[in-house]
């Protein structure tokens, strides 16, 4: 049995600053479903193309997949790799997992792609950014949280967007 | 742009018992340790039971963090913690995350919350502070 402890012990320290980064937007270009694995439903949702617009920060999603689990009917995990092209010409890659979780009629919907409210689920992820880039190294050095959602993108067409900041 | 709003959720002491090098990896083994909530979440309490950082030692000199913290609440709950960081290896370095508990458990309601927090590293100590992104509950 494990031993409580008094709460006391440690004050709440300051949170960690979230600073903007940028939004990403991406659009789907084919799936894959694999069925049920040994972890759960796997589907793989191969990406078409997007955006990723911040201050000082611009690029253009090249491609990538999500291999998208179902753990449980009330939950997907996302495991992201998209390729990126920066302004600056470098290319870049964003690796992000996560989880999605909400009510298991809404979990069905999004797995059906039938439309749902943002405010019925959670999207949240954790990345991070590789680049070559020496305009961009920071980006290296940047743990990323960022939380998602699924709709029309800015351009109309339907997608996922990620609000996107880096955790000081 | 309106970040999400962090709300204290707990502390986490996990003691290292073990720290290995191994082909750019730095393994790191926790065993013992407690942890607490904060404002709200004082039922949150109890021992650092095992877990490991399987983190990476990058050429920048940053390091990687990959950990598995596992827990066990006061009422015998398993708890499991996803972390990922990055910063100096002794820290401090901010982490994200996620917990995994039996959708059983009436600690269920930490399978919804998104953790964001800090950790350093003293001694053969590590102190986690992790924070809720608000909004992610049932």
């Amino acid at each position: 049995m494990a031993r409580p402890v008094s709460p006391s012990k440690h004050p709440a320290a300051p949170p960690p600053a979230l600073v903007w980064l940028g939004l990403l937007e991406m659009f789907g270009r084919r799936s894959l479903p694999l069925g049920q694995g040994p972890l759960g439903l796997r589907r793989l949702d191969f990406i078409g193309g997007g955006t990723l617009s911040g201050p000082g920060l611009r690029g253009e999603v090249t491609g990538g997949a999500d291999h998208l689990l179902c753990p449980d009917p009330d939950r997907l995990t996302p495991e992201n790799r998209v390729s990126l092209r920066l302004d600056c010409g470098a290319a870049a890659d964003l690796v992000y997992e996560g989880h999605l979780v909400g009510p298991e009629t809404v979990i069905a919907d999004i797995l059906a792609r039938r439309p749902t409210r943002p405010e019925d689920y959670a999207i949240r992820i954790s990345a991070r950014i590789r680049t070559g880039s020496q305009r961009h190294g920071w980006l290296n050095r940047a743990l990323v949280v960022g939380e998602g959602a699924l709709g029309p993108l800015s351009d109309g067409r339907p997608g996922i967007a990620y609000r996107l900041w880096r955790l000081g | 742009m309106t970040p999400p709003r962090l709300r204290p959720l707990m502390w986490i002491e996990a003691r290292i018992e073990a720290d290995e090098a191994l082909e750019g990896r730095r393994l790191l083994r926790y065993w013992g340790g407690d942890f607490g909530g904060h404002a709200g979440r004082e039922g949150l309490t109890g021992a650092v039971v095992g877990g490991a950082d399987h983190g990476r030692s990058r050429r920048d000199g940053l390091r990687a963090c990959d950990a598995r913290l596992v827990l066990e609440a006061g009422d015998g709950t398993p708890i499991a913690l996803h972390l990922q960081g990055l910063g100096p290896a002794f820290g401090p370095w901010p982490v994200s995350g996620w917990a995994e508990v039996a959708g059983s458990s009436a600690l269920s309601w930490l399978n919804a919350l998104w953790l964001v927090g800090h950790a350093q590293r003293c001694d053969d100590t590590e102190r986690w502070e992790l924070f809720a992104c608000e909004g992610m509950e049932e």
